[in-house]
């Protein structure tokens, strides 16, 4: 009988837990504008690159001085060298923290890299070799809206070493 | 002195009255039960049923009396106080059987009939009146309450050899009758394709069976022994039910209640000694879930003809068509119910066919043969944006020999073959062969000392895959130390080659991308289990055992972080060990079987130091059964800790929203039946309630399991 008893109280205890309801719904969060997608990666690969990033500018770079840090809106985290694709998320895959995308309209979104050993925002040190350009689009590039309140995904972007699309002004 | 005399002649005449107790003894379908003994407890009197289940004994003095009814393989009965004067008292007793594993259990686990505690492994039977008690709509919702056993949405896995691979690969063989149920191109198991009201019994074997069962028994064999058509007998059972509703306000996704439903008809003909048994089935559910509807309708079929005393043929049929939603994974977790919205709207269609012919043939006391040869067809069709499809056939034929050498020496061997094509875009256009042959001996040195030993060898090709072929054999040992005293040993080794949607499947489900690995090799696994049971008294035993396997090549669906796609690789290493305690009490005063169970599992994926996905480290099992004649009650409880790894990378990529919330899992069960045998109406009415607490929790990622849902069924046999 008192192994009866064992039985029930064991059981009445995990029964309990069973009570307890499990899985809750989460809480509910403002969504984190910013927009995502896939960056694919085709063609030979420098042997000299030594990072590559996404970096996004708020207005066209029409000329040199286009190339400022007021203009430049985002630069994500290092792309992997090699990797055929590459997921990101403006809002998880950035270098720092300052890099916050708000609603509005984004003109230049690229894939670029450096062969310099040290970051540096120097026009000269990076190369262009895909850019955010919406299919059927003329225009060489296709600006990225985020509309207010709106995570925007499918932000895809191909590039090809073998064959880069034409570089901002230097 | 007149009334002195007549008082003297009413207490002569009182002690002089004779009574008696009649009735009938039958199991809880009303059959009768020859042989089941009776005793008035406390006294000389008792008596054994007749073949008709009768029973009367007779001459017995007024007094009063407590009767005890017991049959092998069945709960005893005990009834109260009877007083009796002078009277006959008509009793009708049902017994039930018993769920606890006696001696007398025989399994099919070496493809022979052997008594349980003989075994050098650690097996499992599930009666098949336990199935009808817990009015399941699906046989994998017995399967969760059978212990070292669990089922990650619909994949069985037994002591941790499988995670989740969505259906794609099987380390558990199923059989039907000792024909393996296969599909040419997944090898995923469908549970609701059988007959499972027409089952007798269910063996699990546990750990690797390689050695006899070859390639998909790695991780162990659960075989289903369906009922022979001895009589003739019909079966009709309907079920209807309906979900409540979601335990979270936030999770409601629809107005109305969410209902599901069942039909079985079974029929059991006899003609000389030929017998057939024809089931037909139905179930139907709206789904607790949006776009996770079922229609499901099969058709089974089986007949046993002998031709003579030494010959006989059984022939095996089933059509199984079904049309269900595609629930890949939910929104997220405000959302739990609710798919992807780009998964919105999926639908599945399948259709399964298996015929199976299996011939005896007795040369001798001591010899015979049986040949099964059976073909199996899958076809299914998605509707998602790759409109995957696919078409596959196999045909395999197994010849045996069972030979019992001498008293003391039992052989069985064997020779199989099979052979498959598929034709689908998910997998391309494939073909597969494998063969293989086995040889195994039981050598009783002692009365209490089996020793077992077996080798196979298999060989496989699989489209353009590496032939590989490999040995797989295997020792035992079972010493019967005392009376109640049993120990076991085993090892040996295993194999398995992969499956063709493990090697092959190149598809898009809505963003998850799946790629072929086309240098998939198989797997192997060295196994070590050391086992005893202790029978501490009549109907309460103890069973411990540890298990210890070690795989090579172990093939396991992993992210590939460099391009967010999935595919099928080799894990170098990986070790499943841990231990399993069972403690069986059957207690007849309080008419109650009790059966507890708690297994320990460590999973290691020793290549990248990290736990295996989906495998809970601990597991408990409940079951108790109350029954009482005509009334019966059945309880399940399961405990899960929390799973420590899942599939990340779908969590990373942003594929499954709140992916990572998953939790320990708790899920009651409770069934109360009652048959109005009573009445003499071989009618049981059940209401049963599962997941009581209406716990949320996730088996698989972002796939909530089933609501509390509560069923009334009804079941007659005439």
């Amino acid at each position: 009988m008192k192994k009866i008893t064992l039985y029930i109280l064991l059981t009445g205890v995990l029964m309990a837990a069973g009570c307890s309801g499990g899985i809750e719904p989460e809480p509910e969060k403002p969504i984190q504008m910013g927009f995502g997608g896939t960056v694919t990666f085709t063609g030979t690969w420098n042997p000299d690159i030594t990072r590559v990033h996404l970096v996004v500018f708020r207005s066209p770079l029409n000329s040199v001085a286009d190339f400022n840090p007021f203009n430049l809106a985002f630069v994500s985290d290092s792309i992997p060298i090699g990797a055929s694709t590459w997921t990101y998320n403006t809002n998880s895959n950035k270098i720092s923290d300052i890099f916050n995308l708000i609603a509005g309209s984004y003109a230049y979104a690229a894939v670029a890299f450096s062969t310099t050993p040290d970051l540096a925002l120097d026009r000269g040190a990076w190369f262009v070799v895909g850019v955010y350009r919406v299919a059927g689009d003329t225009a060489a590039v296709s600006p990225v809206v985020i509309p207010e309140g709106q995570f925007v995904s499918g932000v895809n972007i191909f590039c090809d070493f073998d064959n880069p699309p034409p570089q901002p002004p230097e | 002195m007149k009334y002195i005399l007549i008082l003297c002649f009413a207490v002569i005449g009182h002690l002089r009255a004779q009574s008696s107790i009649e009735g009938r003894v039958t199991d809880d379908k009303l059959n009768p039960l020859p042989g089941a003994n009776i005793i008035l407890t406390g006294t000389d009197y008792g008596t054994a049923s007749d073949q008709n289940g009768h029973f009367k004994i007779s001459a017995l003095p007024s007094s009063d009396y407590r009767l005890r009814v017991s049959a092998i393989g069945y709960t005893s009965y005990e009834s109260g106080k009877i007083i009796l004067f002078n009277e006959t008292r008509r009793m009708n007793i049902l017994l039930s059987e018993e769920v606890i594993l006696t001696d007398q259990v025989v399994v099919t686990a070496s493809k022979y009939e052997q008594q349980i505690q003989s075994l050098p492994v650690s097996a499992q039977v599930l009666q098949g009146s336990s199935i009808r008690n817990k009015v399941v709509t699906s046989l994998d919702q017995v399967l969760r309450y059978i212990p070292g056993v669990t089922v990650t949405l619909d994949q069985v896995s037994i002591r941790g050899s499988s995670g989740y691979s969505r259906g794609a690969g099987t380390r558990v063989i199923t059989a039907l009758d000792g024909f393996p149920l296969y599909t040419g191109d997944t090898g995923e198991i469908i549970w609701d394709i059988f007959p499972f009201n027409a089952l007798q019994r269910i063996e699990v074997i546990k750990g690797a069976a390689s050695s006899i069962y070859g390639s998909n028994a790695i991780g162990g064999v659960i075989n289903l022994i369906t009922e022979d058509p001895k009589k003739d007998e019909t079966y009709i059972r309907m079920y209807g039910g309906a979900y409540s509703d979601p335990p979270h306000e936030l999770w409601r996704w629809s107005t109305g209640t969410r209902y599901f439903n069942g039909l079985h008809l079974t029929q059991k003909l006899t003609a000389g000694d030929a017998g057939y048994m024809l089931s037909l089935n139905r179930s139907e559910s709206d789904g607790y879930r949006s776009d996770d509807f079922y229609k499901r309708y099969s058709v089974f079929f089986k007949s046993d003809i002998p031709f003579s005393s030494s010959a006989g043929l059984s022939l095996y049929g089933n059509i199984y068509t079904m049309t269900r939603g595609d629930f890949l994974y939910w929104k997220d977790s405000r959302n739990a119910l609710v798919p992807r919205d780009e998964d919105a709207g999926q639908r599945v269609s399948s259709n399964r066919q298996f015929y199976g012919v299996a011939f005896k043939q007795s040369f001798s006391s001591s010899l015979f043969l049986t040949n099964r040869l059976s073909y199996y067809r899958n076809k299914w069709d998605d509707q998602s944006d790759a409109e995957n499809f696919s078409r596959s056939g196999l045909i395999r034929n197994d010849l045996s020999a069972d030979f019992q050498v001498t008293q003391s020496l039992h052989a069985i061997a064997g020779f199989e073959v099979t052979s498959g094509t598929t034709e689908a875009n998910i997998f391309g256009d494939r073909t597969s062969f494998g063969t293989g042959t086995y040889l195994q001996a039981e050598y009783i040195l002692t009365p209490e000392l089996r020793l077992s030993g077996g080798i196979r060898y298999d060989y496989t090709k699989i489209d353009s895959l590496d032939a590989e072929n490999a040995f797989s054999p295997k020792l035992g040992l079972n010493y019967k130390i005392s009376p109640g005293l049993t120990v076991r040993l085993s090892a040996g080794t295993g194999f398995r080659a992969p499956s063709l949607a493990e090697a092959f499947t190149k598809t898009n489900l809505s963003g998850v991308v799946i790629k072929p690995n086309p240098s998939l090799k198989s797997e192997t696994v060295s196994n070590l289990e050391f086992g005893g049971n202790y029978l501490f008294a009549q109907g309460h035993s103890a069973d411990v055992s540890f298990f210890y396997n070690d795989y090579k090549n172990f093939i396991e669906p992993a992210g590939d972080i460099t391009d967010g796609q999935i595919s099928f690789t080799n894990l170098t290493d990986a070790v499943i060990s841990g231990y399993e305690l069972n403690f069986v009490n059957t207690i007849n005063s309080l008419s109650l079987q009790i059966s507890n169970n708690l297994m320990y599992l460590n999973a290691e994926d020793k290549g990248r130091d990290r736990a295996m996905k989906y495998r809970p480290k601990f597991t408990f099992t409940s079951s108790w059964i109350y029954t009482w004649q005509y009334f019966s009650l059945t309880y399940d409880m399961r405990y899960w800790s929390r799973v420590d790894e899942i599939d990340d990378e779908l969590v990373l990529l942003g594929l499954v929203k709140d992916g990572n919330k998953r939790t320990e899992v708790f899920v009651s069960d409770i069934t109360t039946g009652y048959l109005l045998g009573g009445f003499n109406l071989p009618v049981k009415i059940s209401f049963s309630v599962r997941n009581i607490f209406n716990y949320s929790y996730v088996e698989m990622i972002g796939n909530i399991a089933p609501l509390r849902n509560f069923s009334i069924n009804i079941e007659s046999f005439f």
